[in-house]
């Protein structure tokens, strides 16, 4: 397995209710942006779904890596020289928010 | 030859022109972005260090963590080590003037140490070795937010 598609479809397998195009998308936007902290926000939410899907981590686990997310984006605001702080938490809590409200409750 | 009052009034007209407000509010802005007032403490080299020395020390744990999971007293007294640590940073930094910034980003630490403690007494002091290397991804990120921004501040003139 190396695609979050599959990750997803692991966590998801009884389930067709979780939106997993919008993660999807958030998540590659993420990856690809010109700013080097929302790229590793990308990268470390897709890490930490592939963690739960091989069962690395628990759900409890997960929901609190996805909080610390959020965390991180507060620490990147209260930097002093930042070219994308907002943008970097609105992206922050956008996908902790998808994933805490929709995703885990189904997995 | 005209009396004073006339050269008075007609300076007062003068500074009233916008040109001299211009002029004025420029020069205060100027005075602002060079640096004589400024609303961020210094760089530090304590801060720094502390950062530092924090980042490497948890990164060496974290990676045999990583690897067999936490558990037990001696990995229990490492992480309460660590605790111990941040806090006395944190109180260095509640200290200095003007570092809410850092102070923030200190908190956001302290209360990550915490939780991983908490959750390793919860879970029959134990940690399972994916979570560690999850949560240190998170630190060492954590990490480098504070270092860059210590060393985005100014260093003050001797």
């Amino acid at each position: 397995m190396s695609d979050i598609n599959e990750f997803l479809e692991t966590l998801l397998k009884d389930t067709s209710e979780f939106a997993a195009g919008e993660l999807k998308t958030l998540i590659e936007n993420a990856k690809s942006d010109s700013n080097v902290f929302i790229r590793q926000i990308g990268d470390l939410t897709e890490e930490f779904i592939k963690m739960r899907a091989q069962g690395e981590i628990n759900n409890d686990e997960f929901k609190e890596l996805m909080e610390d997310l959020v965390d991180l984006g507060k620490m990147e605001k209260y930097k002093l020289k930042s070219d994308a702080k907002v943008k970097a938490e609105k992206i922050a809590n956008g996908i902790a928010d998808l994933v805490l409200k929709k995703l885990i409750i189904l997995i | 030859m005209k009396p004073l009052q006339h050269y008075v009034r007609k300076k007062q007209i003068n500074i009233r022109t916008p040109a001299w407000s211009v002029f004025l509010l420029l020069l205060i802005h100027f005075v602002f972005f060079t640096g004589c007032v400024h609303y961020v403490s210094y760089y530090n080299a304590i801060t720094y260090k502390n950062l530092a020395d924090l980042k490497g020390e948890m990164g060496v744990a974290f990676e045999i963590f990583s690897l067999e999971g936490a558990s037990g007293e001696n990995d229990l007294n490492t992480l309460e080590g660590f605790r111990i640590k941040i806090a006395q940073a944190r109180e260095y930094e509640s200290g200095k003037k003007l570092n809410d910034n850092t102070i923030a980003q200190f908190k956001i630490l302290d209360e990550n140490i915490r939780e991983i403690i908490d959750r390793f007494k919860e879970n029959a002091n134990q940690l399972s070795a994916g979570y560690c290397k999850a949560k240190w991804m998170i630190l060492e990120s954590a990490f480098d937010i504070a270092i860059t921004t210590e060393r985005g501040k100014i260093e003050k003139k001797q």
